[in-house]
């Protein structure tokens, strides 16, 4: 059934805009949302997974295309480009583990993970607004495979949170705000297309059916692709102190809205 | 002065400097200007995005 949805649009533009200027908040804000506005969990997940596939790769490509990152897909690969398969290599396991762990019906206890997750992204967003000040210095790898393997396991165990986890720990680890930004959509991009195909592969191989409602899926790919290749152009345009500031305050808000929709909604 | 090589050298090797170098060396205004070739593939992405909602009225 197609189908356009203006407010559902709106709301993919708004999410991929953020997700792809601070390099987080598609999945973790968008999610809930259309839960509330009364979609289900099969009609939201995967095809949020399918589009953030789609813009992830978009939006990674026309920050290389405006000078935010340099990525080098021939040999030999550049480093920003190692940083980028280091994180989505981790976030590719987290993906297939989340979507295992969905099929079989594993309970774990989704409330407690998700304070942690809100609680970790709220600390992060407050170091990171503190260290505004001061200098980001030198480039610390073994901090972010910390970071990067920090948040594939959240992402794994379904806490979500993968984004401002990355995007944080990238800017802990000495990365420039606007390549952080780049290489998180990018590599959001390869996470998002094996997620993809985990959610088909895994029914196929214990035999169910593959439940995957595309009714949305016009509508977040709309709002969501325009705002990929929006996002990159205002990150080039933009300087990078701006971000600085924007970067951890958003950590913040989605921190305390992923608290406020536990606690309070 | 740095030179080109000098550059090219870091831009490969250093993570962010080409975005780095953009913002130091370029006011604000010179970064909305934008190259030919790269509106050029924002029309082609436009394309394929239209190509992809046709094939989803026509298949969904």
């Amino acid at each position: 059934m197609f189908e356009i949805i203006p407010l559902v649009i709106v709301l993919a533009f708004l999410f991929e805009t953020m997700d792809s200027c601070a390099g987080m908040g598609f999945g973790t804000g968008l999610t809930p949302l259309l839960f509330v506005l009364g979609y289900e969990p099969l009609q939201v997940v995967p095809i949020l997974l399918i589009s953030e596939a789609v813009t992830g790769f978009t939006a990674g490509f026309f920050h290389n295309e405006f000078g935010n990152a340099n990525f080098r897909l021939k040999k030999p690969i550049n480093r920003e480009t190692k940083v980028m398969l280091n994180i989505a290599i981790f976030g590719c396991l987290a993906i297939i583990l989340s979507v295992f762990l969905t099929y079989y019906a594993i309970q774990l206890n989704k409330s407690l993970i998700k304070t942690y997750v809100a609680i970790l992204v709220i600390v992060m967003g407050i170091i990171a607004m503190i260290k505004l000040k001061t200098n980001t210095g030198n480039y610390k790898p073994k901090l972010l495979t910390f970071f990067s393997g920090l948040a594939g396991f959240n992402k794994g165990i379904g806490a979500g949170g993968y984004g401002p986890v990355v995007m944080l720990g990238q800017i802990f680890s000495g990365i420039y705000e606007k390549t952080a930004t780049a290489i998180t959509s990018f590599s959001e991009g390869i996470v998002s297309v094996v997620g993809v195909g985990a959610f088909v592969f895994i029914p196929v191989i214990k035999n169910l059916p593959i439940e995957i409602d595309f009714l949305l899926l016009p509508s977040v790919f709309t709002g969501g692709f325009i705002a990929a290749l929006i996002s990159p152009y205002m990150v080039r345009i933009f300087p990078n102190k701006i971000w600085k500031i924007i970067i951890p305050i958003y950590a913040l808000a989605i921190g305390i809205y992923v608290l406020a929709q536990l606690f309070i909604l | 002065m740095e030179n080109e090589e000098i550059k090219n050298e870091k831009i490969m090797n250093e993570i962010g400097y080409l975005a780095y170098m953009m913002d130091t060396e370029m006011t604000m205004f010179e970064r909305i200007k934008i190259k030919k070739s790269s509106l050029y593939r924002i029309l082609v992405a436009m394309n394929i995005y239209f190509i992809i909602i046709i094939l989803f009225a026509l298949f969904l």
